[in-house]
């Protein structure tokens, strides 16, 4: 059994394998949410259900549906990538229920069906548009709150060269403090600047150490940038952690970790 | 009491909703890691701290309902049964395999960004359930007060029964009962005293919450007695 993450079922943009152009695009709303009067929402993110496309295959021949119908039984207790060519990107899933088809007559065939998105699971491609689909998570939110859960102490504070102008510091003298970031969505990248008293940091996502040691020192600043990307991660709630190290390059006069924003790819 | 840290981020009106990661040992020693976020989390029974696998399989567990009083703190628990080879699938194979029954359990709250527990629960599981597709039972709490043996009577020095009444039995010519055992002998009643003229055995005095039933009787075939109380 090869790998479920490079079967598509339409790689080719003219092929009748194709469902219809203008296919209807939904997903569950991941959080719970409270509307009090008066007052900001309150929301949670509780779910990580992907994305759900409601497919129509009209007019299509017999071999068609019979592909169809093949990929719906082949796949349904696994997965597949079905290709969405106008916004470019794959996703892994299957068709929820057995399709829907039906004869047109004039040997030409109708089939419906709905392709769910699975959290967790590998894809053919990762998104990686982050001009177009990334989405930022500063350290502060459009209230004021700190957002990522922080151990230690970690001082919010105004800096020009930051993502957005502020970012929240920490001494970096010990090996336990922490800055997390939640999100929902695929990979991320993580902004931070560098200057010349900045010390070094570990990375990790979802509880592994992608970067052991992230050295943030520069002997000149530099502007907050992505420093870490890490696209392929499958869709779901994530976390990324950083946390200090106690240690610096040589060349650093000091520990100090900024923690900047995250963006993330939805 | 939690951490500033914890109760700032608990406040802010965004983030992610917290975990339950529930810790089951069986009687037979076994450890079953279950949550219902697939991620790797420390656990708490095994080797406390050391972070393992905790498998989603848990589709609920909740609510729970606590007391001040001497109510049992209790709360639901359902995991799903559908994975595994069929028929014998994972979580029916290990109910099949080892007593729940009594199996105790640690159920966590847990905030994955801050790891940190904000609530926890030490229980056991009781009314397991094997359903096709998913099992479940009932998490009560350890030293529950349901589980513990009251006497009908207190514990007394002295008898409790109405002299000469059709439990005492005493048929004697005196007028009166001092209700000791001393008096009890001359009345000709001794079967039935029902006082306890000592005092009584230190494992009466704690109850741990295991099913070994600590029996006291008193005496004879028509005194005394003990009886389980539900105190729910």
């Amino acid at each position: 059994m090869g790998a479920s993450e490079n079967d598509i079922l339409n790689p080719d943009p003219g092929h009748d394998l194709n469902p219809n152009y203008g296919f209807i695009v939904d997903r569950n709303d991941p959080m719970h949410r409270f509307g009090p009067r008066n007052t900001r929402p309150v929301t949670r993110l509780v779910e990580s259900e992907g994305n759900r496309f409601e497919l129509t295959w009209t007019s299509r021949p017999k071999a068609i549906v019979d592909q169809l119908l093949r990929w719906q039984a082949q796949y349904e207790q696994g997965f597949f990538v079905f290709r969405d060519h106008e916004r470019d990107r794959y996703y892994s899933g299957n068709f929820i229920a057995p399709l829907k088809y039906s004869d047109e007559a004039y040997e030409k065939w109708t089939v419906q069906g709905i392709f769910q998105e699975y959290a967790g699971v590998p894809m053919f491609a990762y998104p990686d548009d982050w001009n177009n689909h990334g989405v930022f998570i500063e350290e502060t939110d459009d209230f004021g709150n700190v957002v990522p859960a922080t151990s230690g102490i970690w001082t919010y504070q105004a800096a020009a060269p930051a993502h957005g102008g502020h970012e929240i510091m920490n001494a970096g003298t010990n090996g336990v403090d922490f800055a997390t970031f939640s999100y929902l969505g695929y990979g991320f990248r993580l902004w931070l600047r560098t200057q010349g008293n900045f010390g070094q940091c570990e990375i990790s996502l979802d509880d592994a150490v992608i970067v052991p040691v992230l050295d943030l020192y520069t002997a000149a600043v530099v502007a907050s940038k992505p420093v870490v990307e890490h696209p392929a991660v499958p869709w779901g709630l994530h976390r990324v952690k950083m946390r200090t190290l106690g240690t610096k390059n040589g060349g650093s006069t000091d520990f100090l970790i900024s923690c900047d924003a995250l963006q993330v790819m939805r | 009491m939690l951490p500033a840290n914890v109760i700032a981020g608990m406040k802010r009106g965004s983030g992610m909703m917290p975990i339950l990661l529930v810790d089951v040992q069986l009687a037979d020693g076994t450890i079953l890691h279950w949550s219902d976020f697939e991620g790797t989390f420390p656990m708490k029974l095994g080797v406390p701290g050391e972070k393992i696998k905790y498998e989603a399989k848990l589709k609920h567990c909740g609510p729970f309902r606590l007391s001040r009083s001497l109510k049992t703190d209790a709360g639901d628990v359902m995991v799903h049964n559908l994975s595994g080879r069929a028929p014998a699938r994972d979580v029916s194979s290990v109910f099949a395999q080892s007593e729940f029954e009594g199996a105790l359990v640690v159920v966590r709250w847990w905030d994955i960004a801050f790891e940190y527990a904000l609530w926890e629960f030490h229980c056991y599981w009781s009314e397991p359930s094997d359903g096709e597709q998913e099992v479940g039972g009932r998490l009560l709490q350890l030293f529950d007060p349901s589980q513990l043996d009251a006497p009908m009577d207190t514990y007394s020095e002295q008898c409790t029964l109405e002299y000469k009444s059709e439990r005492c039995g005493s048929t004697s010519a005196q007028l009166t009962c001092a209700k000791s055992i001393g008096d009890c002998t001359v009345r000709i009643a001794l079967e039935r005293f029902n006082g306890t003229p000592h005092p009584p055995p230190v494992n009466l005095q704690t109850k741990s919450a295991s099913n070994s039933n600590v029996v006291v009787r008193g005496g004879g075939q028509h005194g005394g007695g003990i009886v389980r109380v539900n105190l729910e």
